[in-house]
């Protein structure tokens, strides 16, 4: 009887001795590789955050560049009531130079689209704020008649409204600022 | 034979052999390392990120801060002649026609254009007269030269577009600038602008003289009628693409000079007292040293900071920026904004 416990222990001891399984080593070194992988993606995570925020600030720079160029064109314009929007039109408009349709440089255009600005200029006094998605306060009179019942006010407009919109994407999401330019004849 | 009780208490206690302890402290060191390393990366790069964001900031509240200055302002185009023969050794005084327009101290290019073509800086405008004092002459890399009654003088702070914009003559113009609009011919270096804005300098209420804006400019005692303001770059430090080892403006050589500078505003008035200047960004604007406005992003296209169009009252800024650096690589970016001056510009 009093060699038991030895005996008892030699037969215990490798269960104790066992160490570290295999499953053991790699689940310790899953937890300390994602650990790993965990803080060597914190940078670049707040990269693409700034890069966010840089994107977002190159598009209101670009909504305001836009915005304040087209009040420059329109002081430019000719005073003639019958040539002034036609010459906003011709910088502007879906035909002119620029045209309406402007890239921007660093940002990236919505999926399917080439282009990231895009300048609308109206000149139907009878179209509504809901067919424009913006809030212009339209119908309104354009050519100072009193009326608003004039489709097309090219040849006569003292009030154009103007919608700046531009859409960008970035990190998989895509993104849209508008803007609404009234451009008044001098 | 009974096993001794210090044999019996060894076998008990298993613990660890020599060789597991070394390969245990071995492998956490390994883990340890890697960890501080990555740490430390990381650190780094974050605050590099936040310098990149903090300097984007700044130039976005520059940005702002010159639209709120001058949006109801009206632009000048400093342009005159001599108004005498200028010798090449005379550094003290040089008579024009006209100051209007030019900065209290800053530069001027006579003969723009010509083969006697000559920057020169000054200090002040003159006491006497209508002229500027304390010349440094032949600057930005030009030769110090003679010049006839009558020569034009421009602000070297303008950049304006040229009349001929169809196929000019390339005497005609200093460089071709991309725009919204597409290209420009344009003339000057585009450091600033000069403007008055509306002031309302005894606080009536009223920023009208009659029925025209009462002009002027906010100089050091305030308000102040007749006064004028410019919004101007100031080269402050010298950098070199060699020491940077880092090809700033991609053009494919590491052997440009470059200046970091400031944008401030700059104001004056008659009296010498009220000069101001209060900058708007810390010195992280780049310009290529003796050439200023020239291409900065080789796209083949120069890049006036100041893109001044009196007929549209169309002020275009444009700036490159030293944002900070990426693992040791200096980040260039570029910064562009169009202000309308609703007052147009001055006759």
């Amino acid at each position: 009887m009093k060699t038991r416990p030895a005996i008892i222990n030699r037969t215990r001891r490798p269960a104790h001795r066992a160490g570290f399984t295999l499953l053991e080593v790699l689940i310790t070194v899953a937890v300390l590789m994602v650990g790993l992988l965990a803080m060597s993606s914190t940078s670049v995570v707040v990269n693409s955050l700034r890069r966010s925020a840089s994107d977002r600030a190159r598009a209101h720079a670009a909504v305001q560049a836009i915005s304040q160029d087209l009040l420059s064109v329109a002081r430019a314009s000719s005073e003639d009531p019958a040539l002034w929007a036609g010459e906003i039109l011709a910088a502007y408009g879906p035909d002119g130079s620029p045209g309406n349709e402007l890239p921007i440089t660093g940002l990236d255009p919505w999926e399917g689209s080439d282009h990231i600005a895009t300048v609308t200029i109206i000149t139907d006094e009878t179209t509504t704020d809901g067919e424009l998605g913006c809030n212009l306060g339209m119908p309104r009179d354009l050519d100072g008649d009193g009326l608003a019942s004039n489709s097309d006010v090219t040849n006569n407009a003292s009030l154009l409204p103007a919608i700046v919109d531009v859409r960008w994407r970035h990190a998989g999401g895509e993104f849209e600022i508008r803007q609404a330019v009234y451009l008044l004849r001098f | 034979m009974q096993p001794g009780p210090s044999s019996s208490h060894r076998a008990h206690q298993g613990g660890f052999t020599l060789i597991e302890v070394v390969i245990a402290f071995t492998v956490m060191t390994i883990i340890l390392l890697a960890t501080s390393s990555v740490l430390r990366r990381e650190t780094r790069g974050i605050a590099e990120l936040q310098n990149i964001g903090h300097s984007e900031k700044v130039m976005e509240g520059a940005f702002n801060r010159i639209f709120r200055t001058i949006q109801f302002a009206r632009g000048f185009t400093p342009e005159t002649t001599l108004s005498s023969t200028l010798n090449a050794s005379e550094t003290g005084q040089i008579a024009l026609g006209s100051i209007t327009g030019f900065p209290d101290h800053g530069g001027l290019v006579v003969d723009r254009g010509e083969a006697t073509e000559e920057a020169i800086n000054y200090e002040a405008h003159a006491t006497v007269g209508t002229g500027v004092l304390t010349l440094d002459r032949g600057a930005e890399g030009t030769q110090s030269r003679g010049h006839n009654a009558g020569s034009s003088v421009i602000w070297s702070g303008l950049a304006y577009p040229i009349a001929n914009q169809t196929d000019p003559d390339p005497s005609e113009y200093d460089g071709t600038t991309d725009d919204l609009r597409g290209d420009i011919y344009f003339i000057g270096k585009g450091l600033g602008l000069s403007y008055q804005v509306p002031v309302d300098p005894a606080h009536s209420g009223s920023y009208l003289e009659g029925s025209e804006p009462r002009w002027g400019a906010q100089v050091s005692g305030g308000e102040v009628t007749g006064a004028y303001g410019a919004v101007v770059y100031v080269p402050s430090v010298e950098i070199t693409e060699a020491d940077r080892q880092f090809d700033l403006n991609e053009d494919g050589d590491e052997d440009d000079t470059f200046y970091l500078g400031r944008v401030a505003l700059q104001s004056w008035s008659t009296d010498p007292g009220d000069s101001l200047r209060v900058n708007l960004t810390p010195s992280i604007i780049l310009q290529e040293k003796g050439a200023y406005g020239s291409d900065m992003d080789a796209d083949g296209f120069e890049d006036p900071m100041f893109l001044w169009s009196p007929d549209q009252a169309r002020l275009r800024l444009r700036f490159f920026v030293l944002t900070g650096t990426v693992n040791g690589h200096e980040v260039v970016r570029r910064f562009e904004n169009i202000i309308h001056l609703s007052n147009g510009s001055a006759e």
